[in-house]
C-alpha cells in the first residue's frame, strides 16, 4: 500500500523549494519569500534553472509536476516558485481522494 | 507657539502610523491541498497592528468553478488566520472553508475566485482575486488564448520564443564577415541547433530525446578570397540523450551532474571529404554558482566537462588542401576529451538580464589511435596522422540590446581544432551577430546544442 503523500501546505512549498536550490543557506528566517529572489539563492543559468525543477519533483514525489508550471526562471521570486508548485502539483489518482 | 512644533510632529507620527500600515496589500490567491482544502491569500508589506479586518471571515467570500464547469459554486468561510511558521516568514493569510471542496488535482484545476469586501467602518477599499488554473479548463466555445512568449503555461506559447536570462539558445546563427581591399567579402558562419521532444516520451533510464547539430561554415576561410563561397569546415550531427540528476547531499559545491549521449553523431567535413561516425558520452558537472555577498549582482559559473568519443572513420580523403595524403591507417576512434565550460556576469538589479557577459568553453581531445592533424602555416598545409592532443578554446562577449529579443551582437574568438580532419584555426577574432530562440515548450533540459 502507497504510504499518503506529504501535504503540500504553503509551508511546505516553500521549504521544497528553498531546500533544491543551490544555496539554500543563503535563505533566513527574517527574509522575506516575496523580495528574495531564485538568483540569490544560487539559480543563474538554464543548469542550474533545470536541476532545481529536478530537485523540486524529486522532492515532492509521489505528487508530480510539469516542469514548465513550476517557475523557475532566475528573476522569479522564492514565493512566486511555491506558489507555482502548490497551484501545479498534482497527486496520482490513487491519492486524489 | 508650542502648539506650532506639536501639531507637525503629531502630523509626522501620524502619517509614519499610516504609511506602515498601508504598505500591507494583498496581492492575490492560492489554493491549498492541505488536510482540508483552504484557500492562501498572499500579501506584502508589514503585517498591520491591528489586522482585524483581514481576519473576519465576513469580509470574505470565495467561488470556486470546478474543471469542465462552467457555474462558480459558492463555498462558506469559517476562519481566517495569519499562517505563522517557526522557520519562515510566510506572508499569508489562511482562509478555512466549507461546503463542497474539491479534491485532489480538482483543486489546482480548479477556477478560484475570493471576493475581500471589509466592513465600511474599516475604511479598507475592497478587492477581488483570481487563481491561476493548473490545468485548462475545456469549456465549450471558449475561444483558444492566442499563443504568446509572454504566457505561462499551460497557457499556449510558440514553438520558439527568446532566450531568457542565462538560458543558451536552442537554435542560433552566428554570423560575421570580412572586407577589405582586394578580396571578395568572407562571410563566416556558426548554426547550431537542439531540439528536445516535448511532452511525455517513454522512459529510457531518465534520459530525454532529442536532436542536435552544428554546422562550421568558412572558418578557415583566408583573405585574399577570388570569389564568395560558402565552405561547411566541420558539420556534427547526432540524436541527442539528456538526463539531469540533481545531487541529494551536496559535496564541495556540486549541485548536480548532466548526462548528455549522442548516438550515433556523425562528424562531417565538406571541402576534403572526411566523415565520422562517433559515439559520445559526455558528463557535466554542475557546481554551484559562485557570486560574493559584497556584489550580488556579480556572479561567475565553472561547469567541468569529461567524455569519451569511440567511432570509426567512413571516407578517407586522398588530398587535403591540395596536399596529398595516406589515411589508410585512419579507422578506429577513441577519444577522451575533458575540459570547462565558464561564465562570469553581471547581472541586472532585477536580475531578468545580464548587463555583461563573457563565456568561454574550452575543451581538449586526446586520441587514443592516431588521427589527421592538419597545419597550414605560411600558405605551406601539412597533414600528419598522430595522437597529438586538440585543443579547442572559444570565447565569446555578448551584448543584447534589450529591444531585440532574438539578436544579440558578439565578439568571438576561437583557436585550436575540431573534427573530423582538426584543421587548425588560427587566434580568430570576429565580431558579428547572433539570431537565436529557445525552445518554449522544452522539457525542464539544459540545450541540446553543443
Amino acid at each position: 500500500m502507497n504510504s499518503p503523500p506529504i501535504l503540500l501546505t504553503a509551508e511546505v512549498c516553500l521549504e521544497v523549494v528553498i531546500a533544491s536550490t543551490p544555496h539554500p543557506d543563503r535563505f533566513s528566517k527574517a527574509d522575506d519569500p516575496n523580495s528574495k529572489k531564485l538568483f540569490d539563492l544560487g539559480i543563474v543559468d538554464a543548469l542550474s534553472s533545470a536541476l532545481f525543477v529536478q530537485n523540486v519533483k524529486r522532492r515532492i514525489a509521489p505528487w508530480r509536476i510539469d516542469d514548465s508550471i513550476l517557475l523557475s526562471s532566475r528573476s522569479n521570486t522564492v514565493q512566486q516558485a511555491a506558489d507555482s508548485l502548490q497551484t501545479g502539483a498534482l497527486s496520482d489518482d490513487a491519492y486524489a481522494q | 507657539m508650542r502648539n506650532r512644533g506639536i501639531l507637525p510632529a503629531v502630523f509626522v507620527v501620524a502619517s509614519t502610523i499610516a504609511m506602515g500600515q498601508s504598505d500591507f496589500t494583498l496581492t492575490g490567491i492560492v489554493p491549498e491541498a492541505g488536510r482540508k482544502t483552504a484557500l492562501d491569500v498572499n500579501y506584502k508589506g508589514t503585517y498591520p497592528d491591528d489586522p482585524s479586518a483581514y481576519l473576519s471571515k465576513d469580509a470574505w467570500r470565495v467561488w470556486v468553478t470546478r474543471p469542465n464547469s462552467a457555474n462558480p459554486e459558492e463555498l462558506g468561510v469559517t476562519a481566517v488566520e495569519k499562517i505563522v511558521s517557526p522557520n519562515f516568514t510566510i506572508n499569508k493569510l489562511r482562509l478555512s472553508l466549507s461546503g463542497d471542496l474539491p479534491t485532489g488535482n480538482a483543486i489546482g484545476a480548479s477556477a478560484w475566485h475570493a471576493l475581500f469586501n471589509p466592513s465600511k467602518a474599516s475604511g479598507i477599499e475592497g478587492l477581488s482575486f483570481d487563481s491561476i488554473v493548473n490545468v485548462v479548463i475545456e469549456t465549450g466555445g471558449t475561444t483558444a488564448a492566442k499563443p504568446s512568449c509572454e504566457n505561462t503555461p499551460p497557457a499556449p506559447t510558440p514553438y520558439l520564443c527568446a532566450p531568457g536570462p542565462g538560458a543558451p539558445a536552442d537554435v542560433s546563427l552566428s554570423g560575421s564577415f570580412l572586407a577589405g581591399g582586394g578580396t571578395k567579402p568572407i562571410y563566416t558562419f556558426e548554426l547550431k541547433g537542439g531540439l528536445y521532444k516535448s511532452g511525455d516520451v517513454p522512459d529510457l533510464l531518465g534520459f530525454h530525446p532529442g536532436v542536435a547539430g552544428a554546422v562550421e561554415i568558412n572558418q578557415l576561410a583566408q583573405p585574399p578570397n577570388n570569389r564568395t563561397i560558402i565552405d561547411p569546415d566541420s558539420i556534427t550531427a547526432a540524436l541527442a540523450f539528456q538526463r539531469l540528476q540533481p545531487l541529494q547531499t551536496r559535496r564541495a559545491g556540486l549541485y548536480g551532474l548532466q548526462f548528455d549521449e549522442a548516438l550515433p553523431g556523425g562528424e562531417f567535413c565538406r571541402t576534403d571529404p572526411s566523415s565520422n561516425i562517433i559515439f559520445r558520452s559526455s558528463l557535466l558537472f554542475g557546481f554551484s554558482s559562485i557570486s560574493s555577498p559584497k556584489h550580488p549582482s556579480l556572479y561567475g559559473t565553472i561547469y567541468p566537462v569529461v567524455a569519451l568519443e569511440v567511432g570509426k572513420n567512413l571516407n578517407k580523403p586522398s588530398t587535403i588542401a591540395m596536399t596529398a595524403v595516406d589515411l589508410s591507417h585512419y579507422n578506429a576512434i577513441f577519444r577522451g576529451v575533458v575540459g570547462s565550460d565558464a561564465v562570469f556576469a553581471v547581472a541586472s538589479q532585477d536580475r531578468s538580464a545580464d548587463v555583461f557577459s563573457v563565456s568561454g568553453s574550452y575543451r581538449v581531445r586526446l586520441p587514443a589511435f592516431d588521427e589527421p592533424f592538419v597545419e597550414t602555416l605560411h600558405q605551406v598545409t601539412t597533414v600528419s596522422m598522430t595522437t597529438k592532443a586538440r585543443n579547442w578554446i572559444q570565447a565569446n562577449v555578448n551584448y543584447a540590446p534589450w529591444k531585440f529579443k532574438y539578436l544579440s551582437l558578439t565578439a568571438k574568438y576561437e583557436y585550436g581544432e575540431l573534427p573530423p580532419l582538426f584543421t587548425l584555426v588560427d587566434h580568430q577574432f570576429t565580431i558579428g551577430f547572433t539570431l537565436q530562440a529557445v525552445q518554449s515548450q522544452k522539457p525542464g533540459l539544459v540545450s541540446a546544442a553543443q
